[in-house]
Order: C-alpha cells, then structure tokens, then sequence
C-alpha cells in the first residue's frame, strides 16, 4: 500500500500539468513574426515603416517592375506598336491585349487591377492613420503628400484602362467591401484637386533618393491633366516643374539608364532598386546572359529613329540598306549613321551582348522581329543577376516633362512656335539631333508640330511604359495595329495576328473576378 | 518445470493441444483446473501442460469459442477442438480513448484487421486502407517514391476551407495522415475509423473530417516471438501516355502554327532518321520512368511473462522510384512495453524513423518535371546530342528557353531530404477501487526534416553544333530546417459497474496539447567549384529566413455508455475544446454527441430465429468541429514584408499581411446516421448499412471578396455558408469452409452526395471550379461544349434573334469547338460559362474474394469508381512546343471531318470547357495474393515455428475509359502533369521463430 501511494502521489504531481493550463495566457498565442495592427502607427518610425510600404506597392511586377511573364513599363511597350511578345506569344501578360482578343477574365486585366488597388489601400491606410502618429504637423502634410501622389498614379493608370472605377480614398472595412464606380471625370477632377492641396507640403529636393518631391506631385498631376486634355491645368503644372529650376537633361542619353546615373537631376520620379543580393533588385532588365527573344521590339520603331543628321530614313543620305533583312539573316547595315536613342533602346543586328561574340540570329532564340529590347538590360550582369538588378526604373523624366508641356501647348492652341520648339530642341539637342527650324523649318503647322511632338515623345519614351497610354489618347490603335500586321506579312515574319474588334480596345474590361464579388460594380457597357 | 514435478507426485500431468474448427492452434486460450487458481495458457502452438489433482474438471476456454470442458482422471494428452460461439464473437473495436466491444457499438465505426493485409506490396501503408472501409475515399495522384501519400476523405468533404483531412491518432496521440506513411504495416494491429458523430464527438472541434485511430501491436503474455517477414517487389507505371512520334508531332505543330514550320525536307529528315541530332524522334516519357526494385525487411520480437508484455521491432524499407534519380529509403524502431506493479500499470510507447527522400532539385508533380514532360518537350529534340550535350533545340528556330530537357533536370545539381521522427508516450494507469481507473499520460512528438538543394554553376546550353547558347549559372545551396514538437497530457478517469441488468460505463477526462514549429532556410551562392556542399564554401548574396508558429488546445471530455442487457444500449460523449486558434470572445465550444442502439436478437421474440444470429438498430446525433484556418487568422497584423530603399537606406516597410477577421469560431458539422447490423447463419454471412446526413455550417470560407478591398492579400475567413454530405455505405461478408477448403467473399459499396445549401448566396470561383449553392464544392464550372464546327452549317448557327453566333467575338472556324451561347447573346464569352459537371464519383465500390485449400491460399481485392469525371487537357495551341498524346491522330482537318479532336492552333479550343472533362470511372484490381503456408510438420526440426511464402501484386488490371493518364487522378490535376501511379509485382516471406 506503501508503495501504491507513492504512484499515485507521481501521478497527482503529473496531472497538475495540465492544471496549470487552464489559465487564460495558456490558450494566448500570438504571431510570431508579425506584430499586431492594434499597436501600430503610434511613433515616427512606424509611420516611416508605413510610408516605406506605399513605395514598396510601386515595385508590384504589373507595375514598375516586371519581367516576361508579368508587366510592366517594358512589357506594355510590347503591348503597342513598339514592341511585341511575338516568340514567347501566350506566356506574356497583356499578349492577349494587345492581340484584340483578350477578355475580362484574362490575367493581366485582373493583376493590373490587383497591383493599382493593393497600393492606393497601403496609401489609405497611411493617410486615415497617420494622424494619430506623435511627429509635427510638417512631417505629417509631407507624408500625406506623398500617399496622395502615389495614390493618384494608380487612379491615373486605372482610368486610362478600365475607364470608370469605384474611387476609394479610405480604408474599407470587412462588412462595407463592395463599392460602385465613380466615372472617370469626376476622378480626374478629385486627383486633380487634391494635388494641387497638397504639393506645397513636399520639398523642392527629397530628404532621400526616391521620395516624391513637389516637382514629381506637379508632374504627376501633369500628366493626369495630359491625359484628359486639360490642357491649361497640364501648361500650368509642367510649367512650375520647369520652373523649379532643379532638373536638367543628362548628357549622355545611353548612359542615363545605368545605375551609376540614377541619381542624375534628369530624375523626377524613379523606383528605387538595390541589388543583386539586397532583396530590393528589379527583374525589368532579367535575361539569361542573351538579349531576351520574350520581348521583341519592332521595324516599325526601329525605323523612326532619325539618322544622325536629323533626316528620316526614307530621306537621308545616310541611310543604306543591306539586300536581304529576314529572321535568320538580319540586315545591320540599316542600323548605321543612326540616332544614339535606336541602340540604346533596340538591340539590333550588328550588335553584341556584352562581351560575347555569339549572333543572335538564324539560331533557336532569335527574334521573330530581328529585334530586341536592350533599354534597361544589363549585358554585364550575368543571368542570375539580372533578375535582382540594382538599376531604378524612371517613372518620370524630365525629357517627358519637356515633350508633355510642347503637346499641352500645341493641343490648346494659341502658342508661341519658338516656344514648343525649343522644348523639343532640348530633347534632340542632347542626342546632337539638329533643331526643329533646321530640319522641319519654321513654319509648321498645329498638326505639323503635333507630329514632330508624338514623333520625338515615342523614341525618347520608347520602352518606359508610356506608348500604350498614348496611342489611347491619340485614337492611334487601329493605326498601330495595321502596321504590325502588316510588318509581319511584308517582311514573312512569324507574329500572330493582332486584332482590332473597335472601340472595346480603348478600354478595359472590368475583372470578371471583381464583377463576381462585387454587387454593386458593373462591366463597362462596351463589354457587357 | 521440474521443481513442479518433483514435488507434486500426488498430481497428474495433462498435455494438450488445442486447435479451432479450422486446425489453427489457438494461442493463448486459457486452461483452468475448476474451482481452483491453478491453470495456465496456451502456446503459439496451441499445446499446454498442467498439473492437475486427478479427476479434477478442466475448463479450457477462449474469447469466441464455446467452452470445452472435460473431467481428466490420469496423466494424459488431449487434442482439443474448440467450436466457434458465433454469439460469443466479442470483437472489440478501438474507439476514442479505449476499446468497445463490437457488439456494443452505437456508433457508426469501420475497422481493418493489419492481420489482412499487411503483405500487400505497396510502399505506402496508407494505401492499404483503400477500399477497406467503406465511406472512406483514397485518391492517390502521384506515386513519387517517398511523396506518395494518398489524400484520405470520410464521408465526403465537408467544408470548402483548406483542410478536408481526417484527425488520425497512433495509439492516441494525434498525428497526421502523412505520418501513416510511415508506420511498418507489420508494426500495425488494426485500424478503426470513426464516421459519425457520435463515435467522434469525444475528439471535439478536429474531428469533422472523421477520425482515424492507428492501434500498434502489444506484446502479449508468451514465450518470445521472433518474426521476419520481408519482401521484393518490382514497380513500374500503371500507364504512361502515348506520345506520337516525331513526324506526326511536327505535322501537329505545323497544323498549330499554321504554316509549315517544319519544312516538307525537315519532315522527310525526320521520317528517315538521317540527323538524329537535328531531327530525333525522342520519346521523352520512356526516357524519364523505368521498372525499379522495392524491398522491405520487418524484425520483431514480441512476448512477455506474467507483468511485463514487450513487443520491440525494427524494419528497413528502400525503395527506388519509377522516375529515373528518385528513391525513398526509411528505417523504423518501435518499442512498445506494458508493465504491471500490483495496482498500477505503466508502460511506455517509443518509436522512431529517418527517412531518405531521393529527387531532383527541381520539383516533380505540378509545375516541375512533369509539366516539362506535357508542355515543354518534344519528340523532335534528342535527349543528348551525339556531341555529349543536353538536348534543348531541334533544327528549327523555336527557342532553347520554352524547352526544358526533363532527363538533363534529372541529372542537375544535388539534393538531400532527410526527416527524423522520434515519438513517445508515457503512461500509467491506477485501479483506484473496483470499476474505477485513473490513467494519465504524457506523449512528446519530435520531428525534423533537413533539406539541401545545391544547384549547379554548370547548366549552359548547347545546340548540336556545340554553340554555347546560354552562360553558365551561379551555382548555389539552399539549406532548409524544418522542427515541430509537441507534447499533450491527458489525465482521465474511467468508472464501469454493473448491476443486475445494468452495466453503466463513464469517462470523465482532461488534456491539454502544445504544438510549435520553427523553419529557417539558409542560402548562398557562387562556390569554387560544383563539388562543395557547405554554406561555408560559398561567397555571395546570403540569404537567410526564419519563422515560427505555435498553438496550443485545452480540452474537457467526457463519456457515459448504459447497457441493459445487452439489449438497449445508450451512450452520451461531450468535448468542451478550448483552441488559441479562435478570438478570446470565440474561444471555447462544445461538442456533445447521444446515440442509442437496439439490438433485437437479444429480445425473447427473436432469439434462435434461423437463420438470424444477429440484428442490432443504431441511431447516433452529433456535433463536431473544425478549426483548420491556420493558427493567427483572427488577428490584424502587419509584416516588415514591405520594405524599400529610400536613398540608400533600406527603410522597413510595414503594411497588413492578413486581412483578419476578429469574430471567426469553428465551424459545426452535425451528423444524423441511422445503421443496421445483422449477421446469418453463425456469422457466416454478415451486413452493415449506414445512412448518413452530414451538415457543416458556419463553414470557415475566405469568402470571395473585391480586390478593391484585399489588394493582394487572401480573403479573410467568414463564418459562412452550409454543407451537406448525405449518402450511404453497405458492406456484407461471406465466408464458409468444406474440409480443407474455404472461401470468402466481400463487397462494399458506398455513395455520397455533396451539396452547399448555402453559401452567403454568392459565387465562389477557383481555377475551372466554382462553389455554388445546390451543387457540389468545387464543381467544374466552365463552357459547356456541344460538339466541333464541321459543316458550313454549323458555322451557320444562331441565336434566337438569327445573330450568326460568334465566340470571344470572332467568327468560329471549322475543326474549333462549338460551345453553348447559354444567355443567347450571339457572342460566346466567359458569361456562358456553367456547371459542367464536379469533381465527386456517384458511387465508390470494392470487392474482395479468397479461397484457401490445405496450404494454399489465394485472394484478392478490387475497387473502383463510377460516375467520375475528369480534365484530360492539352493545349491546343502548343504554344511551348509540348508532348502531344496519339488521340491528336484522330483532329480535325478538311480530310478528317469526323476527327474527334478539334484542329489545332486556337486558343479559343484551350479553354476549359465540357470537352476536356472525361469519365474517369475505373475498376482496379488493388490486389493480387496467393500463398503457400508451410505445416508444421514440415518444419520440424529446422527451427522455424512457421513458414510463408507468398506472391503479390497491386494494380495489376485497371478497366478505364480514360486514356493516357491514371484514372485515379485527383480533381485538381487538370493538366496531367502528376507523377505517374505504379503498379507493382512481389514476392515475400513470413517466418516465426
């Protein structure tokens, strides 16, 4: 019996283990790695942590950043009459788009939306919390200032694509999800506003490389006038940019998209990369240690770069042409004597990938268009690097300020000739492109300049993400889509027929996801 | 022995062996001289010896059997023949926290005997349950040696949230369904499943998807058993499909492109074989599987004296995979042991295993290999050129990068997956005064898995010429570290007594378990060279992460079982869970459960009516939960995820990580089953039915919600939305002997409809599936197909309003797939999308049949599904360049316009639709067994107790409608890009010593 209470006296010891656990802290577990939302946005750091996501948003690989197989500025150039995913065909996002026969379920139409709406909640979520933060009211505008502008580029590109789109511009709770769509003037109306509201809150030079300074809130909101042609409130805001007297062209217009020059004043806007190996590289320039056959650029932006003396192609002197231009042997000799934009943007034949010998034609990665990107690709980074590359991506460039302000002028009417001229003369002044008055002489018309601005803005802009929106403004697609066509019957080239079903490409159709879980939202009526 | 017999001359000695109606010995049947202490048991030879007061009476008795007794008056040797007592057969069955005997059981409880089937050559012991236990679903996608864990359903599925697996316990201590995998079969005594409530209620808020109980084996009181059985078998592929050749490939892919991308004189290259190098003619799924070897080798030593039962046992299995590069080896020990000190009984369960997982550093099922093999290969391409290199380009200009040489990824880089599993339990049980027991225990579970991955600097391309067409790469080593621990104590009391008529039983318990788990993963690249394995040895970009998780669950339960008279039999079961999974407000629930049953043989009115030997009438209700949402779903918090460089400064970005909901509680499954129980003549033929209403509501669903609230963030979970799975299960079993012959039968069938009555009357969408209320979960939703274009008619065809019918807004073409305009809006879109079918077979069925004569013994074992539909898709556009399957000979084209497939080449045709899906009903044979038992007599003298040698094999015939691919393929594999299942051949071999 002895020995029968010492077991029983072990087991008592045993199953007061277990009473210990019925406190409550027991059944308490809490995240191990993240911490609590309860807590936060109460100290500067936390609002600087907060800050820190919104321009994190912006790296969304639909957005500014990318590779093949997402988007990107560099992909929807291959969306457009620049470029195209000819080879890798319905691998690419936005393949489907720019081959008319896309549908609200197709990928990108859902990521894009995705990406725009991911960052204007991280924005909301800073402007309806940071007020609660203990730091001066300065710091406070200035970080607001910051989210409205982020926040009014995601409304930029989605109102260029989807049209009308519900515009939230606070944090939404679980039970209040669904929301309806507010049509794209009254939009671009709010955006307008609350830029002007808030550009003085930003200083003329950012505290550090890649925060949105007032000349970037201008720009933006330049550009949102741009696009919706109000040409006086876009005059106005370029006009402060250039104004402010802090940016200037750089030099060296080959050298300008290398990571030593991302600092450059040239700079208004650019998406902050560091890499390889800092968890913060971009994969826009990813290769695999050859120029990438999964964006194709053109014939028909290779041949609307000059030659070096300001003339076209078809007018030039300069220019010669080899006999034979196929796929599996591609002529290099039409790509001499050209303006130093064409090989600092297109990888042409005649070319070499860094430091190697191999050609890229005739073999199994060639180019369906001969052509590739080399805008933004970094032959001296091998492969794996590439895909973690340190280089920041230029949102917005003064050159595009520059070509913006001559179209808004141009657009209004009523402008100085020397005036527009002189804009575009900046920009072809840095490549040694003669004037305007030298070439094209001094006395257009309105739809002589208009010209010459569209022309000189797509093959300065070429590759940076600019065309798509463009040619939707410019009612240029079914142009664009016509002359891709037919590059590719002329010339035998392997592209897959673009389409053009009407006005329905102009705009995007709603995500098929978004329509099923949102009662209150409905398909555009093109799509319906 | 001898001591006995000098002493007690006055005494008779009494030698015997005693057998059962089958000539089996009968071990451990119990032999008592009446009215005394004095007796003994049996061997494993059924024979005794005792010493007994002459003319004493000897009862010999054992559980099932009717008593033999007989008066014994001098020294003498008996050969008994015990008779079956088909009313006495009390088979217990396993149930939540203890054993009940079978004839007791309200609840709906399904079980196997190991006994059956542990020589079934398969290298998953989860596998052996298939079809064994009706209501109970295996569907295997993938045999990958090591990664070949079937998944399991009960009853249906439940719920729409991640988690449809069962609880499974081993010897009471909660598990997973991947670690049956890695239990010896022949470590295993029996397994039970608890369908219904009632059964599984005492599990709480884990056991909707239905409970499985894994029960090991125990020594027993015995001399020393040494038992060997080991096996051999060969493995290869149930089916691989059947690619087209070269030509036709390259006459496919010209179709697709419309144009002669393959050049008349490429394909006459191709036909006469002239340049392999340029123009090979590969068949790429021969050239990654193979027949491989399988063996395993089982040792155990099981026995005990009078306080102290052991069984300890260790086995090896190795196993190389039909994928060329792959094996699994494993090395298992187990320990079981009981001890007995006066009124206390301790005993301590250990048991532990490392694992060996051989494979590629690239992934296998899904988008790895054998997405290579589907849509990155092709026939055209050699595997190595003859100048020594990989294969990656043909002759004409489609690129190296859409091809992926999946035999070269064979080969490429290094990887080691180790895992450790340690597992023990501790136990002690007290009498504390007759009836009452108090048993408490402490189990601690341990498990790891290392895994490197070294990747190779060396992975430059090459065409046949030997130009260099891609750089070399950074080689690289991934290490990754895996822990979880956990550690539960029970403590539970049990009380039995019976008066008179009534015999109450009532258990009252307490438990509380913690679990954690830690990952790290390290990384780092550019190493001198491709033969160093060390984190050390590399120089660039570290790369390191790490997190942990943990939970935790706190739990009172309770039982009370009434019998009267073995007529009426009532039992109430409660658990009161308590989970940190849940919001403080939400954190406790309770899961009650009430069955009863009748049985009517054992009323005066049907007692010896022949042929009825049993009839027992079972209704059970109960409650269950699920709380399988991950462990922190509830709370908002924000991750440094986010982070950016502003200057050149790495600022922390914080924003939300999850998008939380603070109201969440478990979800509910109630469960109403009616059964019946009834054996005839003897036993020999016995039959159980089940019906079953299975609702869960309040169902844990990331319902479906705008990304103009989530941005990229999941759905947050929402109580919501209601299932229902309500079906049937029958089984019968037939067995009969005639001399030295005997035979048995038995068949099982079950069918389950799944149902949302409610799912917050919206649409949930998944890839090609969608939750809609009144159908299945996961329904395929997509076009509905209704035949090709083949005739201008057709091309012809119009809505209501005489709109010639577009589809995406372009005018279809011959040879394209004709859907359904369902709104008649004259333009096919993504709007005319509807349920085309779901993923649930009408009706899952088995069969066993067996026959032994003297020595020989043979059975075998069939399952199948009917009424199972499934995607077989290709792309039409063969965009990649991939595999096609010989049903392509058969496409449309101006000289076919019979064909059965479309013509190829528009994206329009790669869209899921009706014509994809197909009817994947099979009928298997799962087993195949004959066998050879060697009598004793032939084994005297050389030391063995017995012999058996025996011949096996699984999934030897398969009658399908579905072509190249598995039949048993899971509803989410739709694009036949899942390892291959296997088939396999064995011989084995059973001694005891």
């Amino acid at each position: 019996m002895k020995s029968f209470n010492k077991y029983i006296r072990i087991l008592i010891a045993i199953s007061t283990l277990s009473l210990m656990a019925c406190s409550d802290s027991f059944l308490q577990k809490d995240s191990l790695t993240s911490v609590s939302s309860s807590t936060f946005w109460q100290t500067k750091t936390d609002a600087l942590n907060g800050l820190a996501a919104c321009y994190d948003g912006l790296q969304n690989k639909y957005l500014y950043n990318g590779g093949p197989w997402n988007c990107g500025p560099l992909n929807m150039d291959c969306m457009t009459d620049n470029g195209g995913h000819f080879n890798w065909s319905g691998w690419m996002a936005g393949y489907d788009i720019c081959n008319g026969i896309h549908t609200a379920s197709s990928g990108l139409v859902g990521e894009y939306w995705k990406a725009c709406y991911e960052e204007i909640k991280r924005c909301n979520t800073l402007i309806s919390n940071i007020d609660r933060v203990e730091m001066s009211e300065n710091d406070i505008a200035m970080y607001k200032a910051e989210a409205i502008t982020m926040r009014a580029m995601m409304y930029t590109n989605l109102t260029m694509t989807y049209q009308d789109v519900p515009y939230l511009t606070e944090v939404q709770s679980l039970t209040d999800a669904e929301c309806a769509k507010t049509d794209r003037a009254t939009i671009v109306a709010a955006l307008m506003t609350d830029l002007k509201d808030v550009v003085d809150a930003l200083p003329v030079t950012p505290s550090a490389r890649g925060r949105i300074t007032k000349g970037a809130a201008l720009s933006v909101l330049g550009r949102i006038a741009l696009y919706n042609e109000k040409w006086d409130e876009a005059i106005s805001a370029y006009q402060k940019v250039i104004g402010l007297k802090v940016y200037e062209l750089f030099p060296d217009y080959t050298d300008l998209f290398t990571q030593e020059n991302e600092g450059c004043s040239e700079i208004i806007l650019g998406i902050r990369y560091e890499g390889p190996g800092s968890e913060e590289g971009s994969s826009i320039g990813g290769h695999w240690d050859a120029p990438l056959e999964a964006m194709n650029g053109t014939l028909d932006l290779s041949s609307e770069y000059y030659c070096t003396d300001g003339l076209p192609t078809t007018q030039s002197s300069l220019y010669k042409e080899g006999s034979v231009n196929t796929m599996n042997s591609p002529d290099p000799l039409r790509y001499m004597n050209r303006d130093p934009r064409l090989k600092a943007t297109l990888f042409v034949p005649g070319m070499t990938w860094g430091t190697r010998t191999a050609q890229f034609y005739g073999g199994s990665a060639a180019s369906y268009s001969t052509l590739y990107v080399i805008k933004y690709f970094n032959p001296s980074l091998n492969w794996s690097s590439s895909w973690d590359d340190g280089q920041d991506f230029y949102v917005i460039r003064y050159a595009e300020v520059l070509l913006s302000l001559a179209e808004a002028l141009v657009e209004k009417g009523g402008y100085t000739y020397s005036e527009v001229t002189s804009l575009v003369n900046q920009v072809r002044a840095r490549v040694n492109l003669p004037s305007v008055e030298k070439i094209e002489g001094s006395s257009l018309d309105q739809d002589g300049l208009r010209k010459i601005i569209r022309h000189e803005r797509r093959v300065e802009t070429a590759f940076e993400g600019l065309r798509l929106f463009d040619l939707y403004r410019w009612k240029e697609l079914k142009n664009a889509v016509d002359r891709i066509n037919a590059e590719a019957s002329v010339n035998g080239f392997w592209y897959e027929t673009r389409n053009y079903r009407g006005e329905m490409e102009y705009e995007w159709p709603i995500p098929l996801h978004e329509i099923d879980s949102n009662s209150k939202l409905e398909q555009n009526e093109l799509w319906k | 022995m001898l001591y006995a017999e000098n002493q007690q001359l006055s005494k008779i000695r009494v030698t015997g062996i005693v057998k059962d109606n089958n000539g089996e010995p009968v071990i451990g049947a119990s032999v008592l001289e009446k009215n005394t202490t004095n007796g003994t048991v049996t061997d494993l030879n059924g024979a005794f010896s005792i010493s007994i007061e002459p003319s004493s009476t000897l009862s010999i008795s054992f559980i099932g059997y009717k008593t033999y007794i007989i008066v014994v008056s001098k020294s003498s040797s008996l050969n008994v023949v015990l008779q079956e007592d088909s009313k006495q057969i009390e088979e217990v069955v396993v149930v939540g926290y203890g054993v009940q005997k079978k004839a007791n059981l309200t609840g709906s409880v399904a079980s196997v005997n190991f006994k059956d089937v542990n020589t079934m050559p398969v290298a998953n012991t989860t596998n052996m349950l298939q079809g064994r236990l009706p209501g109970v679903v295996l569907t295997n996608s993938g045999a990958q040696a090591g990664k070949d864990t079937p998944e399991i359903r009960i009853r249906g599925i439940g719920t729409m949230s991640d988690n449809n697996d069962p609880m499974v316990l081993i010897d009471g201590v909660e598990a997973s369904v991947a670690q049956i995998a890695q239990i010896p079969a022949n470590d295993i005594d029996n397994v039970s499943v608890l369908k219904d409530a009632a059964s599984a209620s005492i599990y709480g808020v884990r056991a909707a998807n239905g409970v499985i109980l894994i029960t090991t084996k125990r020594g027993t009181e015995s001399k020393p058993t040494i038992a060997y059985s080991g096996s051999y078998a060969v493995q290869e592929a149930t089916v691989l499909p059947d690619y087209v050749d070269a030509y036709d490939w390259a006459l496919m892919y010209n179709d697709a492109k419309g144009m002669d991308f393959y050049t008349s004189s490429m394909l006459s290259t191709i036909k006469d074989g002239s340049d392999t190098d340029h123009f090979a003619n590969t068949n790429w799924a021969r050239e990654l599987f193979r027949s491989a070897g399988m063996q395993q080798h089982h040792l155990s030593v099981n026995g005990g004296g009078k306080d102290v039962h052991y069984m300890v046992s260790a086995s090896y299995f190795n196993q190389d995979g039909i994928l060329k590069q792959t094996d699994y080896e494993r090395f298992n020990f187990r320990s079981n042991i009981d001890a007995k000190l006066g009124r206390v009984k301790v005993g301590l369960n250990l048991s532990g295993s490392k694992e060996n997982v051989g494979s590629p550093i690239s992934s296998i099922t899904g988008d790895g290999l054998m997405r290579s093999l589907t849509w990155y290969t092709r026939p055209t391409v050699p595997v190595k050129y003859s100048n020594g290199y990989w294969g990656c380009v043909d002759g004409t200009s489609i690129s190296q990068s859409v091809f992926k040489n999946p035999v070269e990824m064979l080969y490429q880089g290094h990887k080691d997956d180790y895992s450790y599993r340690f597992d023990g339990n501790m136990f002690a049980e007290v009498d504390i005064i007759k009836g009452l027991k108090f048993r408490t225990s402490l189990a601690y579970k341990f498990y790891m898995n290392d895994i490197s991955t070294f990747t190779p600097s060396q992975t430059q391309k090459y065409d046949s010429d030997g130009n260099q067409l891609t750089n070399a790469g950074t080689n690289s080593l991934n290490d990754y570290h895996y822990l979880s621990t956990s550690y539960t104590n029970e403590n539970i009391i049990t009380y039995n007594i019976s008066i008179k008529k009534h015999e109450i039983f009532a258990l009252l318990g307490h438990s509380i378990q913690e679990w954690r788990e830690d990952k790290t993963n390290a990384y780092k690249e550019n190493f001198a060279t491709d033969n160093l394995y060390e984190l050390d040895a590399a120089t660039t970009n570290d790369n390191a992460s790490g997190s942990a998780q943990e939970y935790s669950l706190q739990s009172f339960f309770g039982r009370i079982n009434y019998n009267y008279d073995n007529r009426y039999l009532l039992e109430f079961n409660v658990r009161y869970d308590g989970s940190s999974r849940m919001p403080k407000s939400n954190r406790y629930g309770t899961f009650p459960s009430f069955s009863g049953a009748w049985v009517l043989t054992n009323e005066s009115f049907l007692q010896d009516v022949e042929p009825l030997t049993n009839l027992k009438l079972r209704a059970s209700w109960g409650m269950l939960g699920n709380q399988e949402i991950g462990n922190y779903a509830y709370a908002p918090t924000m991750s440094s995820d986010y982070n950016y460089y502003l200057g050149n400064e790495k600022v922390i970005g914080m924003a939300e990580n999850i998008v939380a909901n603070d109201k969440i509680k478990w979800e509910t499954t109630k469960i109403t089953d009616l059964g019946l129980d009834a054996s005839f003549w003897k036993g020999r033929i016995s039959v159980t039915f089940d019906w079953f209403n299975k609702v869960t509501s309040d169902i844990l669903l990331r319902l479906s919600m705008p990304y103009t609230y989530l941005g990229l963030l999941d759905a947050p979970y929402q109580n919501a939305g209601k299932v229902q799975n309500r079906g049937w299960e029958l089984s019968a079993n037939y067995f009969d002997r005639k001399e030295d012959f005997s035979w048995q039968a038995g068949f099982s069938l079950s069918a389950v409809r799944n149902k949302i009555l409610d799912n917050n009357g919206i649409d949930t969408y998944g890839w090609n599936t969608i939750n809609r209320e009144k159908n299945a979960i996961g329904s395929f939703y997509g076009l509905e197909a209704i035949g090709l274009y083949r005739t201008e008619a057709d091309l012809g065809r119009t809505n209501s309003a005489g709109k010639v019918i577009t589809q995406y807004g372009t005018a279809p073409s011959l040879g394209d797939i004709m859907y359904e305009d369902v709104d008649d809006s004259g333009n096919v879109t993504d709007d005319d999308r509807q349920i085309i079918g779901n993923p649930f077979p009408k009706m899952a069925y088995s069969f066993n049949l067996g026959a032994a004569w003297k020595n020989f013994d043979i059975s075998t074992f069939w399952q199948g599904v009917a009424g199972v539909y499934r995607y077989n898709w290709e792309q039409t556009t063969i965009s990649n360049g991939g595999n096609m399957t010989s049903r392509w000979l058969d496409r449309w084209n101006e000289s076919n316009s019979n064909g059965s497939m479309p013509h190829l080449g528009n994206s329009y045709n790669d869209i899921y639709s009706s014509f994809w899906l197909t009817k994947a009903d099979y009928l298997r044979m799962k087993n195949l067994e004959i066998g050879y038992t060697f009598n004793e007599s032939q084994l005297r003298g050389i030391g063995i107790k017995s012999l058996r040698l025996y011949v096996a094999g699984t999934n030897l015939l398969t009658f399908t409608s579905l072509d190249n691919y598995d039949p048993e393929k899971s509803s989410g594999d739709t694009r036949n890009d899942v390892h291959p299942n296997t088939k396999t051949y064995s011989f084995g071999v059973n001694i005891k010593f």
